[in-house]
């Protein structure tokens, strides 16, 4: 994989908020198709970088490659202009639209009529697309026209996440997609993210839940405090290396120390 | 055998019940069976059910139907509009003058040709000043809407002193004097209004965006779905609608009156809510609306034709807007 070019390289990225330096010279890269998890503690940075990737933030320095091209993401919608799209945490959905209308949200197919004046949605197209792409990934809603403040949470997510994946997206930014949700419905999303790279989308996945990221991810990398403490694919992870990275425990000997008075 | 296909029957009727569009479409028009129940209960009132009686009952409501429609495309956006009724006095009151011909009334004896097009742009443009308040300086709409209400109409009385302007050109008055076959072409318009403006707010792009806006102006705007110019736009069809009834209404009374419509913005609201538009917005249809319209209209002539006495008409009125805000918490819960 890494003979590939990648679809997102970051590289020496820093940004500071006032006295606070977040990212310290942070390369970070992501190949076609590939899913990463972003671990770190609470201020280690993840968000800070996941926001200059979706053109929220600016970094102060550092140089970002975009399919091979130098890119300045200004804002976020030139990152959806690149292909790169981001599931809120909130789920930015309409709760008295119904599925279609979500999934299209801004991106309505219509004709025109009248110089424009008139553009009439083309319903029966746009509900032909939904029963398409639910299908393509095995979603089940009961009825796409339904209004999605009726839907449960698993639901809701399961449409947010088909619209950052669904139309022909390169790159999605996942933040904290398992956070509000349940245990079961949580799988549930989890399975459509692993379903995310047979549609051959890259993402970047951000959760405190190790668990789900493991199950998912096909590499890790750490933050602690702005830097990038470490990174590995996930069968090369050996024990608790990945917790040992975050809180920077072994890096202190404790670890080590702890255990050895243990067997005394 | 019996028990058993009576399952199957309340088992299809179940599942047709969750079909989602089956079961809005059904809670969505109530309004139209609490009509159909009221009409029933007033045909026991000798003299109601008469032919002229019922297209009594369209024809007075033509006016407040049109004021609906705008109101319905400001209120899907969460917003509202109190200025339609000064809005539709101002714009007659404007075309009067500009058209006036005979003394002792005031007026410059220009064309209906001229002054149409004239009065549908003043309209549209007070619609486009209360848009602009609320969607770019986010004024809020009760505060700007209550202030053109109340400037409108004393912008309309100064106009010609609260002097009335009467006798129309014939071409001006003549909306409201042809009938085809037993309908008034005020009617046949108003219905055709209706019409269109549905198919503006369910199949259009521009309707989907009031929805949108009217859901959730924050996710509208991050998916790009322009919420500000859709609510400037509602506000503006509001106003030139409310020019529309302006010209309908002194075509049909000859006349132009400094007071006309006066206290019309609160049945406004009531039929809109009435018919099931959410004041919160993003939720209710022209259908509904064009329900409560009829409702109230339908109340009125009973009333009217009862003989009671008028001081009651507005408690009634009052007891109807409880009952179908009423209703349409039950409708939530039942949806849920």
């Amino acid at each position: 994989m890494d003979a590939q070019q990648p679809l997102l390289d970051m590289r020496g990225i820093n940004k500071s908020f006032g006295a606070v330096q977040a990212l310290r010279d942070v390369d970070f890269r992501v190949y076609p198709g590939e899913l990463v998890g972003l671990v770190g503690d609470n201020g280690a940075g993840k968000s800070t970088l996941v926001k200059i990737i979706s053109g929220v933030e600016h970094p102060d320095s550092g140089t970002i490659w975009f399919e091979g091209r130098e890119v300045t993401i200004r804002d976020p919608d030139y990152a959806k202009e690149l292909g790169i799209e981001t599931l809120y945490q909130d789920l930015a959905l309409i709760n008295n639209l119904d599925v279609v209308a979500n999934l299209f949200l801004g991106r309505e197919e219509y004709t025109s009529y009248l110089l424009g004046l008139i553009k009439v949605l083309k319903n029966r197209q746009m509900e032909r697309d939904t029963v398409e792409l639910l299908d393509r990934l095995g979603i089940n809603l009961g009825s796409i026209r339904e209004k999605v403040e009726v839907l449960s949470g698993g639901q809701r997510q399961a449409i947010a996440l088909s619209r950052a994946v669904g139309w022909g997206k390169k790159l999605v930014l996942l933040d904290e997609p398992t956070a509000a949700l349940g245990v079961r419905e949580a799988r549930q999303a989890l399975e459509l993210i692993r379903r995310l790279k047979e549609q051959n989308v890259a993402g970047v996945l951000i959760s405190h839940n190790l668990e789900h990221v493991f199950s998912v991810v096909d590499r890790v990398v750490v933050l602690r405090r702005g830097v990038v403490r470490g990174e590995r694919k996930i069968r090369d992870v050996v024990g608790d290396e990945i917790v040992s990275m975050i809180t920077g425990v072994s890096e202190l000997k404790g670890l080590e120390f702890g255990s050895s008075l243990q067997e005394d | 055998m019996s028990v058993k296909a009576q399952t199957t029957g309340t088992n299809r009727l179940k599942i047709l019940w969750q079909r989602p569009e089956v079961r809005d479409g059904i809670l969505d028009n109530l309004i139209w069976v609490i009509l159909a129940i009221a009409l029933f209960s007033f045909s026991f009132i000798p003299g109601y059910f008469q032919p002229t009686v019922l297209i009594n009952i369209l024809l007075h409501s033509t006016f407040l139907a049109i004021l609906v429609i705008g109101e319905t495309l400001c209120l899907v956006t969460g917003n509202f509009d109190l200025s339609v009724e000064s809005v539709l006095a101002f714009t007659a009151m404007f075309a009067a003058v500009l058209m006036g011909t005979r003394p002792p009334t005031p007026g410059w004896g220009l064309s209906p040709l001229i002054v149409l097009p004239a009065m549908l742009a003043v309209g549209a443009l007070i619609g486009l000043f209360n848009g602009i308040c609320v969607a770019k300086f986010k004024i809020n709409p009760f505060i700007v809407t209550l202030a053109t209400l109340i400037v409108f109409r004393g912008l309309t009385i100064i106009f010609t002193e609260s002097q009335a302007v009467i006798r129309f050109p014939t071409l001006y008055k003549a909306v409201a004097t042809i009938s085809i076959g037993p309908i008034p072409l005020l009617v046949i318009i108003t219905i055709g209004l209706y019409l269109f403006f549905h198919f503006v707010l369910t199949r259009t792009l521009f309707g989907r965006r009031l929805f949108a806006v009217g859901g959730n102006r924050d996710v509208a705007f991050a998916f790009r779905m322009k919420p500000d110019q859709a609510v400037i736009t509602a506000y503006a069809l509001s106003g030139m609608l409310a020019a529309v009834a302006g010209w309908f209404l002194s075509a049909r009374l000859d006349a132009a009156l400094p007071g006309m419509a006066e206290g019309m913005a609160f049945d406004v609201m009531a039929a809109a809510v009435i018919g099931g538009v959410s004041l919160k917005g993003g939720k209710g249809s022209l259908i509904g609306a064009l329900g409560g319209v009829l409702l109230l209209g339908a109340i009125n002539a009973a009333l009217t034709v009862a003989v009671v006495s008028p001081y009651w008409y507005r408690i009634v009125r009052g007891l109807v807007i409880f009952v179908a805000v009423g209703l349409d918490t039950i409708k939530e819960r039942v949806r849920r």
